[in-house]
């Protein structure tokens, strides 16, 4: 019994002391078609995951002290990767994340889900890219997929590139910031601004409350272009000379163009601004309640 | 040798079956006996009257220590393990980041609902005015989804389940 006394503690200093060691090298390889699908789930940590030319997923880096498992399941067709969560240990101070590389096939379907880690994207052209994070920052370089989704609560998202097709980001309280996008784009947030630098826009839907509002974009020759904000700013650029249709309203904010129109005041407060150019096709609408709308040119 | 049977007296065998066969002997003699015995074998017995004395005070300590933590027994450890198991499917690092999200949702909520407070005194003042109703229609929609993405702070998309294979 006296013995059992010394263990105990013995066993659970051992464990203590083990804990810091828990972190381990990855180094993981599977072979990969090149339009597979990819998912990666993870809570938290700091991942990148970048296309390159060869038929398999390399993993490597370090696994976080609150991971307690890598699985890795599925064929070269679909790979899904998880990192499950150690269980609720309390320890002393923060726990080092995981910090890992994921390389798949370029042209792959990838699918990242994390809680609260950030996610770099680089590389990737395959036919869709989701990415979704809690709390987590989400940034994307030279990702030209067909179809680009990326979902935060409080991130930040920012892309340079985006879907040839379609551009869905999302997010609650955080910025949402897209440069080179084409084809269709949805962007929505709450308290979060809204920056895009797109060519070859077929369809930009932008939602804000708080936030603001600035697009600089080339479109195609039928675009539409909605653009709402309840406080925020709305800043639209579009190529000198662009001939449009344009419908703005504003209920206690200014409205300046640079395509013509003249603003009306109705009999109530509110503000418009009606105006279509000859043969124009490309529309544009644009609503606030208190923030200015500005459509500018450059050249 | 041979013996001549007619000439032996058959009332002496008779006399003879008569004697008593069996005799107790004195109990004096086995106490004399017993202090004559050499002292090895009283040791021997107070040796097996402790170790049977030993075994019953393990016994009972063994069971005192059962009764005190009775995690030996399997139905038990198994039910404190599933336990354990049921609060370490929560990881830490989730609450974490929801209460990172959470203060994103708030003000996010806090945003909208200004809004929502903003347009109703407006169309207090412009009753039937179009974009105001147009703005406050969608206005009260993104509140049910901020309630809705709020309600779902504990249920994460994320598997935290066990499993073994790697």
């Amino acid at each position: 019994m006296k013995s059992n006394h010394f263990l105990k503690p013995l066993l659970t200093l051992m464990f203590i002391m083990a804990g810091p060691l828990a972190a381990e090298t990855v180094s993981e390889s599977r072979p990969t078609n090149t339009d597979a699908r990819i998912e990666l789930i993870a809570v938290t940590g700091d991942f990148e995951i970048i296309g390159h030319d060869g038929n398999s997923f390399e993993l490597s880096g370090e696994l976080g002290e609150d991971v307690r498992e890598l699985v890795i399941d599925g064929s070269p067709e679909h790979w899904k990767i998880e990192l499950k969560m150690v269980r609720n240990q309390r320890g002393w101070g923060r726990k080092k994340s995981s910090e890992l590389k994921l390389l798949v096939p370029r042209s792959a379907r990838l699918e990242a889900r994390t809680v609260s880690a950030d996610l770099e994207l680089i590389d990737l052209d395959g036919a869709s890219i989701e990415a979704s994070t809690v709390s987590g920052d989400i940034e994307l370089v030279r990702v030209r997929p067909f179809e680009l989704r990326i979902k935060t609560v409080s991130g930040d998202i920012e892309s340079d590139g985006g879907g040839s097709t379609m551009n869905r980001m999302e997010s609650v309280s955080g910025d949402l910031e897209l440069s080179g996008a084409r084809g269709r784009v949805q962007l929505q947030t709450v308290s979060g601004d809204i920056e895009i630098d797109g060519t070859e826009i077929d369809d930009l839907q932008a939602e804000t409350v708080s936030g603001d509002i600035e697009a600089r974009i080339r479109p195609t020759a039928e675009a539409w272009i909605k653009l709402s904000a309840h406080s925020g700013e709305v800043n639209l650029q579009l190529p000198a000379g662009t001939e449009l249709r344009i419908e703005a309203e504003t209920f206690s904010g200014d409205i300046r163009s640079a395509f013509g129109g003249d603003v009306e005041r109705g009999r109530g407060p509110g503000r418009k601004l009606r105006f279509e150019a000859d043969g124009a096709a490309i529309r544009v609408e644009a609503a606030t309640f208190s923030g200015n709308v500005v459509l500018s040119e450059f050249d | 040798m041979k013996i001549d049977d007619s000439r032996l007296d058959p009332s002496l065998d008779r006399r003879l079956a008569a004697l008593t066969r069996e005799y107790a002997p004195d109990p004096a003699l086995w106490h004399g006996i017993e202090a004559r015995l050499p002292p090895r074998r009283r040791s021997r017995r107070l040796a097996i009257a402790a170790a049977v004395g030993g075994l019953a005070l393990i016994v009972a300590t063994l069971t005192a220590q059962l009764q005190r933590e009775p995690l030996l027994d399997p139905g038990r450890m198994t039910v404190d393990a599933e336990a354990q198991a049921l609060r370490a499917l929560e990881p830490e690092s989730i609450p974490a980041a929801w209460t990172e999200a959470a203060a994103g949702l708030e003000s996010a909520w806090h945003d909208n609902q200004a809004a929502i407070a903003e347009l109703e005194q407006a169309l207090e003042r412009s009753p039937g005015n179009r974009l105001l109703l147009d703005f406050l229609a969608q206005a009260r929609l993104r509140q049910a989804r901020l309630i809705g993405q709020a309600a779902t702070r504990n249920s994460v998309p994320i598997s935290t389940e066990r499993k073994i294979d790697t």
